[in-house]
């Protein structure tokens, strides 16, 4: 039982102002859409086109929130639960304590992809007189809330469940016996010189693939390299980032002792994710729109490669320093 | 519009960033400042020192009671204390404000 | 494009501005409530980082006898079947109690100074005592001087104060009282073949558990204190009362944001025809909505600072005055003790959170219905 615990808390308070603006929104957003009538002028259009803006508004404090609450979240698990939990690490002790750890984590998580889209659609909508994508844009609020409510749940059992008797599993141990479900790989694999060339030959790939306008295909290959990113990284590279051949925890690098490169990293994975489902969306989006942004699709296609190569430049850049300069 | 008004001679604008430009500043110069004092590294040094040689298991937050002095070693004469950091068992102290009967030795000690 | 933000800011700030009083009484208390809730975090804070870093220093195990549930003294033979343990490194007695000081009236510390090999400053001789702070400048002593303790037959015994404990280390020692262990054994009654407990040197701390069994399976009747518990007691302990006073300083931020929401949503008659106007030459609602954004967020931001600098003097400048007296209770002797600060991000980030996020939220509603409002409505109306 931790909720006493100030930090937790507060969070879980900043949460409640989440909810509360989301559900505002949502209120708004249904009413919008079951009465939008597109090209009419009646007083009740009228009136549902102001409501509009509070949605907007809302969803643009809504996505800064969840940045913050995204870092406040990371450095609770990450930094202040480890010195409450005796025997705990870092964060993957913590979030290891019971079985809603991961699944608060993912859920949090799962919610920017959708403030995203919003956001882009939002402003597609906003250029155009007829607001084409009115109805259609409020409805990545209903996923947003369902994760968010069962995301916020998750939260709330995780930290009620803490007992700080229980003396956690360092992530040391946790890591030694790690294993892919179902493959029986182990993580020691992904260090393998084969998984690594395929790591920096799948972006170039993407990038191909996004050039023909083969989305769908750029977009099971861009999940797959983000995933090989993770294991890669903390089957080899992360080494390089501690300096340690023996340490392989992802959730360290986010500590300001390695100047919070992992907020970089994480962030360029994500972004680069982000734009690649974006592009996904983009030729039905097209057909929509009267005025489409000209270089909009060249943009996003830039976005995807440049976070994808930055993010081999970043993790390269630590690699060769060692292996040039120090062995 | 803009342009007139950027003839007024009173500049909020500037107020403002010049205020918290300070305000950043003096923030993080009083947190290092704070963080100086007497040569911390060494001041944790001594503490740690002491606290190895005299064996301490607590910290001196308060003489109010010897369960709360050291609230890590119950002791005999204390209700109930059989655990290190056991729950507060008088969780009215906070509002009630009592005072020792007879004389303050058997308040605290015997 | 990124002009037009900057003079929609320049806009907002010449606002807040000109209508500074009543602004600036809104900082002030935004500022307060914020200060309260970041000295309590940073104070809660920067004594859970002191417990973490000394008390790593404490006993790996601690050996207590036990009899009809209370400590009893144990006898100092039983110390070599506790270094017998494999695994135990060495096993140091400790002679520690209470002294009632009566012209003060307070309770202090005594504490026989351990043996082996070690710092001669913690190590009186017989005649001598070493005092805390909180001795010393209660009775207004100086090194040197001559001090007689009450024995608990009655009669007073005189040493020679040899030193004084650091006013650096007031958190340890702040209340000590510094013997020989002959004479700390007259001062606590104890007989000469006699200790309080035993403290256990374990090299190995993944061992610390399998030895306390050991210890409790071959010796029924003694209690172990690991440097584990030890460690989580002074977590729990201040995470609760943090989280106690958070609780009643959430009520206070939900009173604040009531006020604010109600201030910000009853528009005064000059800004509902600044309103207008705005909207009359051709401001969006959008651009509204932005303008007071831009006004919410410096107010949010600059009171956040604000409170967030009268924290920090207050906690590692006045002491945290406000809040040690809290802790201290009924204590007669009130501990002083300097506060370490490293500044952490984490700390800082939860301040602002709790400090900026509340207020932009109580006044976006009351900025969307002053932005959507119609201009010749209020115009007329005004």
């Amino acid at each position: 039982m931790i909720l006493t615990d100030f930090h937790v808390l507060i969070f879980i308070s900043a949460e409640l102002l989440f909810g509360f603006i989301l559900f505002r929104a949502g209120i708004e957003a249904i009413r919008v859409s079951r009465g939008w009538q597109p090209g009419s002028s009646s007083e009740a259009q009228i009136i549902l086109e102001r409501r509009t803006w509070l949605v907007s508004a809302a969803l643009y404090y809504l996505s800064g929130f969840s940045l913050i609450l995204l870092v406040l979240f990371l450095q609770i698990i990450n930094n202040h639960l480890p010195g409450v939990i005796q025997g705990a690490m870092c964060a993957d002790g913590i979030l290891e304590l019971n079985r809603y750890g991961y699944p608060a984590l993912l859920l949090k998580l799962a919610q920017i992809p959708f403030l995203a889209f919003f956001l882009l659609f939002n402003w597609l909508d906003r250029r155009e007189p007829e607001f084409p994508l009115t109805p259609l844009k409020y409805y990545w609020l209903a996923p947003l809330a369902i994760f968010w409510l069962s995301g916020f749940l998750s939260e709330l059992i995780f930290f009620n469940q803490i007992e700080p008797d229980v003396i956690a599993s360092c992530c040391s141990i946790s890591f030694e016996a790690a294993r892919l479900p179902g493959l029986a790989v182990s993580i020691e694999t992904f260090g393998a010189v084969y998984w690594r060339i395929i790591l920096f030959f799948l972006p170039g790939l993407v990038l191909l693939l996004n050039h023909y306008r083969r989305y769908v295909a750029a977009v099971l290959l861009s999940l797959a390299w983000t995933g090989l990113s993770l294991l890669t990284l903390k089957g080899y590279f992360v080494k390089f980032i501690y300096a340690r051949p023996t340490h392989d925890c992802l959730y360290d690098i986010l500590w300001a002792q390695y100047y919070g490169i992992g907020y970089v990293l994480y962030g360029l994975l994500l972004s680069g994710l982000i734009g690649q489902l974006f592009l996904l969306l983009w030729p039905v989006l097209q057909r929509r729109l009267k005025n489409p942004p000209l270089h909009l699709e060249q943009r996003l296609r830039l976005v995807v490669t440049v976070a994808q190569f930055l993010y081999l430049g970043l993790i390269g850049v630590y690699w060769w320093y060692w292996i040039f300069f120090k062995l | 519009m803009f342009s007139t008004m950027s003839n007024n001679p009173i500049r909020p604008l500037h107020y403002f960033f010049s205020s918290l430009t300070i305000l950043s500043l003096v923030i993080p110069a009083l947190l290092s400042d704070a963080s100086r004092q007497g040569n911390q590294a060494e001041v944790n040094r001594f503490k740690q020192t002491l606290a190895r040689e005299l064996q301490i298991t607590d910290l001196v937050l308060t003489t109010e009671s010897r369960h709360l002095r050291h609230i890590s070693q119950p002791e005999l004469m204390a209700v109930f204390q059989d655990v290190p950091g056991f729950h507060d068992h008088f969780p009215g102290s906070a509002f009630f404000n009592v005072y020792p009967v007879g004389s303050p030795d058997s308040a605290h000690v015997r | 494009m990124s002009a037009k933000y900057g003079h929609i800011l320049d806009y907002a700030l010449r606002g807040l501005y000109r209508r500074r009083a009543r602004n600036l009484s809104l900082i002030l208390i935004y500022a307060a409530v914020t200060g309260f809730f970041a000295s309590v975090i940073l104070f809660s804070d920067a004594l859970r980082r002191e417990a973490r870093e000394t008390l790593q220093f404490a006993p790996a195990l601690t050996v207590q006898k036990l009899a009809g549930g209370r400590l009893v003294p144990q006898t100092t033979g039983f110390g070599d079947s506790l270094s017998a343990i494999r695994g135990v490194r060495a096993v140091q007695p400790r002679i520690w109690g209470y002294y009632y000081d009566s012209p003060t009236g307070s309770v202090f510390t005594l504490m026989a100074a351990p043996g082996g090999t070690s710092d001669p400053a913690f190590h009186p001789d017989s005649g001598q005592i070493v005092c805390g702070r909180g001795f010393m400048e209660s009775h207004f002593l100086r090194t040197g001087d001559p001090l007689s303790l009450v024995l608990p037959q009655g009669g007073l015994r005189t040493f020679v104060i040899s030193g004084q404990f650091e006013p650096v280390t007031n958190l340890l020692s702040y209340d000590l009282l510094l013997l020989h262990p002959a004479e700390a054994r007259v001062m606590l009654g104890l007989a000469e073949y006699e200790v309080t407990d035993f403290a256990l040197d374990i090299p190995n701390p993944a061992e610390t558990d399998a030895i306390g069994l050991k210890i409790s399976r071959r010796f029924p009747g003694y209690r172990l204190i690991s440097r584990d518990q030890v460690l989580l007691t002074y977590e729990a302990l201040f995470s609760r009362r943090g989280g106690l006073v958070i609780f009643g300083g959430l009520l206070s931020l939900l009173a604040f944001i009531v006020l604010a929401w109600d201030r910000a949503s009853g528009l005064s008659r000059e800004e509902r025809r600044e309103l207008g106007i705005l909207k009359g030459v051709g401001w969006g609602s959008g651009d509204v909505l932005l303008l007071k954004f831009f006004e919410a967020l410096t107010i949010a931001v600059l009171s956040s600072l604000l409170g967030l600098l009268a924290a920090l003097i207050h906690v590692f400048y006045l002491g945290g005055t406000l809040l040690k007296s809290l802790l201290s209770g009924w204590s007669v002797l009130y501990p002083d003790y300097p506060l370490n600060y490293n500044p952490d991000s984490g700390s800082l980030l939860l301040i602002l959170t709790i400090s900026v996020l509340p207020y932009l939220v109580a006044t976006l509603i009351p900025a969307w219905q002053g932005a959507v409002t119609d201009p010749a409505e209020i115009m007329q109306a005004g």
